[in-house]
């Protein structure tokens, strides 16, 4: 096994960093001066970063060491430098929703996942690459972004995923400690998953929305992407409350406890997929549940209900809602700047749904969700491969890809339930597989328990991407 | 339902509302994404529910409650 002190620095542990300013073994100066290098260099090679905070993340570290010094400690990210996806307002920052037509927006102030990351002790050292509006209107390749395909560290010619690619890739590539992200079907598990870093999409109305951009107001969520579940547990305690600028944000606090033990009949259901055309992400699948099984897990198949349209249910919401949140730039004349003809033609189509429809949608949805709920009377956790493929070439249309994508997005999101993606090892082509991991609303504490505990048995969460 | 049902749609309440004129390969690319909205709606369609009956919920019960005091 492979131990947190093998491998360099800016790839260790929050917890693990943490603890290291904490004993004065390392000043938060030293560490941010690492990310700031590395944002720079291995950051700008894979397109991951919208805009390097230097100087400001360099007075914020010198500001943290100081307060150490006096013996006031800022919070559990005292002096750890993170990044935000560039759909996240961030004073004294440029915000552009990693759109080439967004040149102008006036976003100078701290949303609120920013701001409690900062109050927590956190240094902002980066806004990072996205998806264009997140992906809204649906994208046909890496390249629907201001910044350009945003590669993986595991391999630069394969794409990191999205929409929230650069928080994806900045972590894996020890290029920021971890990273705000959100997700409206994918876009932090995608990412997660692909570059081999964990991805926390919490419960909807978990954590508040504002100062970030919308794509569908009933299905957005902001989470993170970090290196293990603990730290995604540190980040969640950080975040989770209500915010009464964000009215779907209600969910209360969240306390994180790694140390309490699960209780010994917790029920877990593995989903079902058929992966014959993916042997090795079955084989990859079979190793972990081998782990957890280890531990002491119990677990046994389960089944989703499939006899609502989820999938179609999702779709026309994010649709209907995505192109009613930016239904003014859609119209407008600087609507031809952005830079994936598929998504506008998307955008545009989604401006056709009539409320009739879109209503018609959420009836369904409520009877959809309600069906899917069900299954938490027998299972407490649901496991399954977050993907069943690799990263796909990153400069080629998603549609000559061949193997499957698999994945529970759908489900998931349109019933709001929390997800965690930790890397479970490796693909035929040497990149980073995932396991998912899924709760019921408000059931993050028992899911990132599980997923720590998997992470202690087990290293693919240490191993990192040969340098370049 | 129509099979033109979405693009009727479109060239009745958004088109005309356009600052820019959609070229050929834009627009070529749009008919598709109206077309696969017109397969969503059969497929909604299909579903059968009481619309009177069931409730709708645009933002879902338990979540979120808009408990603003200003």
């Amino acid at each position: 096994m492979i131990s947190e002190h093998d491998i360099p620095i800016t790839f260790r542990s929050l917890g693990h960093l943490a603890k290291a300013i904490g004993s004065g073994e390392l000043t938060s100066q030293q560490l941010t001066t690492d990310y700031l290098e590395r944002l720079q260099k291995q950051g700008a090679a894979l397109n991951a970063v919208a805009q390097v905070i230097a100087e400001q993340a360099l007075e914020a570290a010198y500001h943290c060491d100081q307060m150490k010094r006096t013996g006031n400690p800022l919070g559990p990210l005292h002096g750890i430098p993170f990044g935000a996806k560039d759909l996240f307002a961030a004073l004294g920052t440029e915000t552009h929703w990693g759109s080439p037509a967004h040149d102008d927006l006036e976003w100078n102030y701290d949303s609120f996942a920013v701001s409690a990351l900062k109050s927590a002790g956190g240094i902002l050292a980066a806004k990072l690459a996205m998806v264009e509006l997140a992906g809204g209107g649906g994208y046909s390749d890496a390249s629907a972004s201001v910044t350009g395909p945003c590669l993986n560290p595991w391999n630069r010619a394969r794409w990191a995923g999205g929409s929230s690619s650069g928080s994806g890739a900045a972590v894996a590539a020890g290029a920021v400690n971890c990273a705000l992200g959100s997700e409206t079907w994918g876009s932090i598990t995608v990412p997660a998953a692909f570059c081999g870093v964990c991805g926390l999409r919490p419960t909807y109305g978990r954590i508040s929305r504002y100062g970030a951009m919308a794509l569908s107001w009933s299905m957005d969520k902001v989470g993170v992407l970090a290196r293990t579940a603990n730290d995604c547990g540190i980040l969640l305690e950080v975040l989770a409350g209500p915010d009464r600028r964000d009215p779907s944000c209600v969910g209360p606090g969240f306390k994180w406890e790694p140390e309490r033990s699960l209780s010994k009949d917790l029920r877990v259901g593995i989903l079902q997929h058929d992966m014959s055309k993916t042997p090795e992400v079955e084989q990859a699948f079979q190793c972990a549940l081998d782990a957890l099984q280890r531990i002491g897990i119990r677990m046994m198949p389960a089944e989703l209900d499939d006899t609502a349209p989820v999938a179609a249910i999702a779709s026309l919401t994010i649709m209907a809602e995505g192109s009613t949140a930016h239904r003014d730039f859609i119209l407008g004349s600087k609507f031809t700047c952005l830079a994936d003809e598929d998504q506008k033609a998307g955008l545009l189509a989604g401006l056709a749904i009539p409320a009739a429809d879109y209503i018609r949608a959420q009836q369904i949805r409520t009877v959809a969700v309600h069906r899917l709920n069900k299954i938490w009377a027998e299972y407490d956790l649901l496991i399954s491969p977050t993907l069943l493929t690799e990263a796909m070439a990153a400069d080629r249309p998603f549609s000559e890809h061949q193997t499957p994508w698999g994945g529970n997005g759908g489900p998931g999101n349109l019933a709001g339930w929390p997800s965690l993606s930790v890397p479970m090892g490796f693909g035929p082509t040497a990149m980073p597989l995932g396991l998912e991991f899924i709760a019921p609303a408000f059931g993050e504490q028992d899911m990132l328990r599980l997923a720590h505990e998997y992470q202690v048995v087990t290293d693919w969460h240490l191993h990192i991407p040969s340098d370049f | 339902m129509q099979d033109d049902y979405s693009q009727t749609l479109f060239d009745a309440s958004v088109r005309p509302l356009l600052e820019i004129q959609i070229d050929p390969s834009l627009d070529a690319r749009l008919q598709t994404e109206l077309k696969q909205l017109d397969q969503l709606f059969r497929e909604l369609r299909a579903f059968k529910i009481d619309s009177i009956g069931e409730p709708a919920i645009l933002f879902r019960a338990g979540y979120g409650s808009g408990d603003i005091d200003e």
